[in-house]
């Protein structure tokens, strides 16, 4: 039924990773619905999905939120594979979640095998300056290290909530993009052999 | 005594009696000289009431003795001699002789009348005729009183003669006066004249004489008379004869003594005094002294008199002279006030000549006409008391005035009828007022409302003196001429907007706002609106009201349009380009806009132009003009206080403006029949203009809001109706899997509603869409239950039931969140849940599928922990080690990998569907863990009751961990 639809518009299949308690879902819940919640809920998973308008052009965006408590990793394995795209995140506030971010980094780049996939690096909780315990810089250099962008927002202000999303949807589309060049160039060039 | 005679006893001597009128006694004594013996015949009654019969002598002048004494019954026999005699027997008989025959006849009757009341038998009655003496008796009677009353009416007459002379007019009075007072004088002479002769003997007044008078004057006379006789009497009888009976006590009869001594001596000193003649002159010239004095006493009382009735008369003429002041002066205020009212009543020629002549084209010309209007009917409608409205003068002049008016008033009439016609004419034939696409415009009727408010002041003027005919006749006149206009615009108006500018669908009410239509969420190609897109996007959470946002680049290109837009033009202008089509529901609040102001405008015109709503004369309209501007038309007005005049404005308007209605409500039909949703931004704009003209003097347009409200109401209710029937007939149709088909329309249809309600939470449409929430999410969830219970799946139909709850539930959930609609927001709790407790439900239900015998073997293995110590589960013979054994065995490694991987393939296969497909990881997520968690339990449950035996899962931790992740490699 919807499949034609679908096919009109694009999907950017986002998927939310961090330790427990960073604030994953807190951003996606003001991204998705523009309101903060105060209380903490632990998520298992929950997936959302909406409407968007990406550089003048309608697509949707889905969005995985995971949970951050898994005693096992392998568990992530499966939805890793489904993801196009990565947010991961840390809490300013807790260096050890700044820390953990190099595991799912590492667990990403394992499972999915491929460096360039769409990934940004966030420290979240922002507006609790008197709190903060990473620095800009070493979170900014292991960004520049792992050769993505670094974001520091507030799920609470809406500090560059949307940014983030727009950003590595724009990377995903952008892949998605130059993939089918490829894939072009790719038949061109047989083409032109034969 | 009741009555005697006088009679002469023939035979025998008889004895005198006594008291006699003094003209019987003189000619008794006259008989006594020629007969024999003259006596006394006296009848009397006593105190016991017997009645006797006495015969007395008279003794001497004064005293008489009574001879015999009879009782009536004594009388043997009566009889009639002659004309004086009679003879009476008694012991013997007696013959009497009367002095005349009347006499005997009186006491013959009388005698008669008592024997017959005390007797029972009569005396013999000789020679009596009764009768004939009873009327000669009666006769006698009759004959002496008339005379006595004759006399006493004497009197009177001449009163009323002298009473009559002294009410004479004033103005004669001296001569009266005069009149009067010689005749007294001369009355006076003539009284005087008989006095003075008769002096000596007549003096002693006549009226204060009474019984003892007349006895002293007896008494005088009997002392004059020789006393001869005197002496021969004994005391008895001298006292018998001075009335006193002998049984009277002695010291009443001393006074009674002394009494008569005293008078006797009296009457002895007037003797000896009269006797001297010197006495007698001097008692005449006293007499005459008193005679004058008396004069004089009348003379004083005469003027006296006069002086009073002069008095009277001064008094009377001071009285008439303030009579007179207050006349002339009463005089005077009359004539100044017919002067001015001779002054009101009168109106120069030059005003009658405005009236006729002056020009109503001109502002100058009305000025002057309105001013003479008004003088005119001044003095037309003042009031006067009857009386001086009665009087021929004030008459005349009001009826040539009234002509003048009557002819006046219909020479405006005329004039502004004609205006009226060739105005409207006008303005049908203007080439200017044609509407093209892109141009659909309420012109208005700015000329006609500029050109006829200048007659404001004589129209007023109209309604004061003829408001039931001409008045009411121009009203009629101004709006079935404007109504030629209003229809035609009206029609155009409506027809040019219907026809290019009203979005249409091709199917008509298939639209992705209802239930069972074809669409599905795709977007619609409709004719450039944005609406849709922007509808559809649930990035677009602003939820301003679609057409709004146009308005700025449409006004802008307006103002660049060639035309003469006025910005009075611009508001009555529909907000669209040549090419654009709006929305049904766009276009009709647009339109009802527009047309509505122009309808409000109309009344307070109509208000305003024949001064409806205020009470005002035309002299107020002249002394101070109310304003009137044309901008000022389009503010609301407060509803007035006069009930009639109000009605009157909502007939004219009914009249005026009979097209509206129709229209309003043909393009809410056929916009209704286009596409059904579109009734509720229809009702809603409804209700924002009527909260509009809420509190003001619209009654029209509120009665024909009100009907137009009720009947979108209808309509709004039976699309709910529709789409309830659609959701309850989704149940049988095909597509079971995924998120239903109003699962998808109704967020939209949500979001459309609130945006159509702009946040505007106190109009009843609210509380209509509300309730409509209610019965469709209460149909839908319905619906949903009912086709998750009958979705077949292949292998396992439980769980695909629950799929279509967690889809469905989560789609709605996560729809109406995005949306925040706080009146859906407890489905929206109810969703969250259902959709929880399915997926947990659902995982749990397909992770005992797969591991059914351990998960069995276990459950009883925990119910024993819980009801026993765990060590004696080993000893239980359906949980013993050989058991545990067989069935760890029986799920070695291979078969869990295999088992999962066929699971993936499932549940990959249950959310296959394209809004949810997020669902699959979180479902798959949820397996994954139940997996880990049973297998965690597994192992502590056998650590826990079989610690020696030496057994563990055939399948460890990391190789189920392993196997999650070949599976997610495989699904790249």
């Amino acid at each position: 039924m919807g499949k034609k639809a679908k096919q009109d518009l694009p999907l950017h299949k986002v998927i939310m990773v961090g330790s427990g308690g960073v604030g994953k879902s807190a951003l996606t819940l003001q991204y998705m619905y523009g309101d903060f919640v105060e209380e903490y809920d632990p998520t298992k998973a929950d997936s959302y999905r909406k409407k968007v308008t990406l550089d003048g052009r309608d697509c949707q965006i889905d969005i995985l939120d995971t949970a951050g408590q898994e005693e096992y990793a392998a568990i992530r394995d499966n939805y890793y594979r489904s993801g196009e795209g990565f947010i991961c995140v840390f809490s300013l506030c807790e260096y050890e979640s700044f820390m953990h971010t190099q595991e799912f980094k590492d667990q990403i780049s394992r499972v999915l095998d491929d460096d360039k996939i769409p990934f940004i690096l966030v420290g979240n909780k922002a507006d609790l300056t008197q709190l903060r315990k990473v620095n800009q810089g070493d979170a900014a250099a292991r960004a520049t290290e792992w050769n993505c962008p670094y974001y520091e927002t507030s799920a609470k202000t809406r500090l560059n909530v949307d940014e983030v999303y727009t950003v590595l949807m724009r990377k995903i589309q952008q892949r998605k993009e130059s993939a089918k060049d490829r894939e072009r160039k790719g038949k061109k060039g047989k083409c032109m052999i034969l | 005594m009741l009555t005697y005679i006088k009679i002469y006893e023939e035979e025998k001597a008889n004895k005198d009696t006594k008291i006699l009128p003094t003209g019987k006694k003189d000619s008794g004594a006259e008989r006594a000289k020629m007969l024999s013996k003259p006596r006394y015949l006296c009848m009397t009654v006593k105190a016991n009431g017997k009645v006797r019969l006495h015969k007395v002598k008279k003794t001497s002048a004064t005293s008489f003795h009574i001879g015999r004494t009879w009782h009536l019954d004594e009388i043997k026999s009566i009889e009639n001699v002659d004309g004086r005699r009679w003879t009476v027997v008694i012991n013997r008989p007696y013959a009497w002789v009367a002095d005349t025959s009347e006499l005997k006849n009186d006491f013959l009757m009388m005698l008669l009348k008592v024997l017959r009341s005390n007797l029972k038998k009569l005396p013999a009655l000789i020679n009596i005729d009764e009768p004939a003496i009873t009327t000669q008796f009666n006769v006698t009677r009759e004959a002496n009183t008339p005379m006595s009353s004759r006399i006493s009416r004497a009197a009177p007459i001449s009163n009323n003669n002298s009473s009559g002379s002294l009410s004479t007019p004033t103005g004669s009075f001296v001569q009266d006066f005069e009149n009067r007072l010689s005749i007294q004088t001369e009355r006076m002479k003539r009284s005087a004249a008989p006095l003075t002769p008769s002096l000596g003997s007549t003096i002693a007044p006549a009226g204060g004489a009474g019984p003892m008078g007349e006895r002293n004057g007896a008494k005088f006379m009997d002392e004059t008379d020789p006393l001869d006789e005197v002496a021969l009497m004994n005391l008895e009888e001298l006292l018998y004869d001075m009335d006193l009976a002998s049984s009277e006590d002695g010291v009443a009869l001393e006074t009674r003594l002394m009494k008569e001594l005293n008078s006797l001596e009296m009457a002895n000193i007037y003797s000896i005094i009269e006797s001297d003649d010197r006495i007698k002159d001097v008692m005449a010239e006293l007499d005459k002294g008193i005679e004058e004095l008396d004069d004089m006493d009348s003379w004083l009382s005469l003027y006296r008199q006069e002086l009073d009735s002069m008095g009277d008369d001064i008094r009377q003429i001071e009285s008439q002279n303030r009579g007179l002041q207050v006349q002339t002066s009463n005089q005077a205020s009359l004539l100044r006030e017919l002067e001015n009212l001779l002054f009101s009543i009168t109106i120069p020629d030059r005003v009658i000549e405005t009236l006729k002549k002056e020009s109503l084209e001109w502002e100058s010309g009305i000025r002057k006409i309105e001013e003479a209007a008004a003088e005119i009917q001044g003095v037309l409608l003042a009031k006067y008391d009857e009386d001086v409205a009665g009087m021929s003068a004030v008459r005349g002049r009001m009826e040539l005035y009234n002509f003048h008016c009557e002819s006046f008033a219909g020479r405006l009439a005329d004039f502004l009828k004609n205006k009226l016609q060739t105005q409207t004419d006008q303005l049908l034939g203007d080439k200017q007022r044609t509407l093209s696409k892109g141009y659909v415009v309420m012109f208005g009727y700015e000329p006609i409302e500029s050109y006829f408010i200048a007659y404001r002041g004589l129209i007023l003027w109209l309604k004061e003196m003829d408001p039931t005919r001409r008045f009411t006749e121009l009203q009629m006149h101004l709006v079935n001429n404007l109504n030629r206009l209003v229809r035609k615009e009206l029609k155009e108006f409506f027809n040019i907007l219907y026809t290019h500018h009203v979005a249409k669908l091709e199917k008509p009410d298939d639209s992705e706002f209802v239930f069972g239509s074809t669409h599905h969420g795709g977007l619609i190609s409709r004719g450039g609106t944005a609406i849709r897109e922007s509808l559809s996007s649930p990035s677009d959470l602003t939820g301003r009201i679609p057409w709004r946002k146009r308005s700025t680049r449409d006004i802008h290109e307006m103002t660049t349009r060639d035309r003469n837009s006025t910005l009075y033009e611009s508001s009555r202008r529909i907000d669209v380009g040549p090419e654009e089509k709006l929305a049904v529901d766009d276009a009709f609040a647009q339109a009802l806009t527009i047309v509505t102001a122009v309808a409000a405008r109309g009344q307070n015109y109509m208000s305003d132009l024949f001064t409806l709503t205020k009470m005002m004369s035309l002299k107020m309209f002249l002394n101070d003009t109310p304003p009137f501007s044309l901008q000022e038309l389009d503010t609301k007005r407060k509803p007035a206080m006069d009930v009639k005049s109000s009605k009157r404005l909502t007939q004219l308007m009914g009249i005026l403006f009979d097209g509206l209605s129709v229209e309003l409500n043909n393009l809410a039909d056929n916009g209704f029949k286009n596409e059904s949703v579109q009734c509720v931004g229809m009702l809603i704009s409804v209700e924002r203009v009527q909260k509009q003209f809420a509190d003001s003097d619209q009654a029209f347009l509120i009665t024909m809001l009100t009907q137009l409200h009720t009947k979108l109401v209808g309509m709004f209710e039976k699309y709910v109706e529709e789409q309830l029937k659609f959701i309850e007939e989704a149940r049988n149709k095909t597509k079971r899997k995924g998120v239903l088909p109003f699962m998808r329309i109704f967020p939209r249809f949500a979001e459309k509603m609130e945006a159509l309600l702009d946040g505007d939470n106190d109009i009843e449409a609210r509380k209509m869409i509300t309730s409509a929430y209610d019965k469709l999410v209460r149909v839908m969830f319905e619906s949903t239950e009912a086709v998750a219970k009958e979705t077949v799946d292949s292998d396992d139909k439980e769980q695909g039931s629950h799929v279509v709850n967690i889809e469905n539930m989560h789609h709605f959930y996560s729809e109406i969140r995005q949306r925040k609609i706080p009146n859906l927001e407890n489905y929206m709790k109810y969703a969250k849940s259902s959709y929880e407790s399915h997926l947990e439900t659902y995982v749990r239900g397909v992770v005992r599928k797969t591991l059914l015998k351990l998960l069995d073997f276990f459950d009883g293995v925990e119910g024993l922990v819980k009801a026993k110590a765990s060590e004696d589960v080993a000893f239980h013979l359906t949980y013993n080690k050989q058991a545990l054994k067989k069935v760890v065995a029986s799920y070695p490694a291979a078969t869990i990998r295999k088992d999962l991987a066929h699971l993936y393939k499932k549940v990959e296969k249950h959310f296959s569907s394209e809004e949810e497909e997020g669902l699959l990881q979180v479902a798959w997520r949820g397996i994954q863990e139940e997996f880990i968690r049973q297998h965690e339990r597994f192992s502590r449950l056998i650590n826990e009751c079989y610690p020696d035996a030496g057994v563990q899962m055939e399948f460890s931790m990391n190789e189920l961990l392993g196997f999650f992740s070949d599976i997610a490699k495989s699904h790249h």
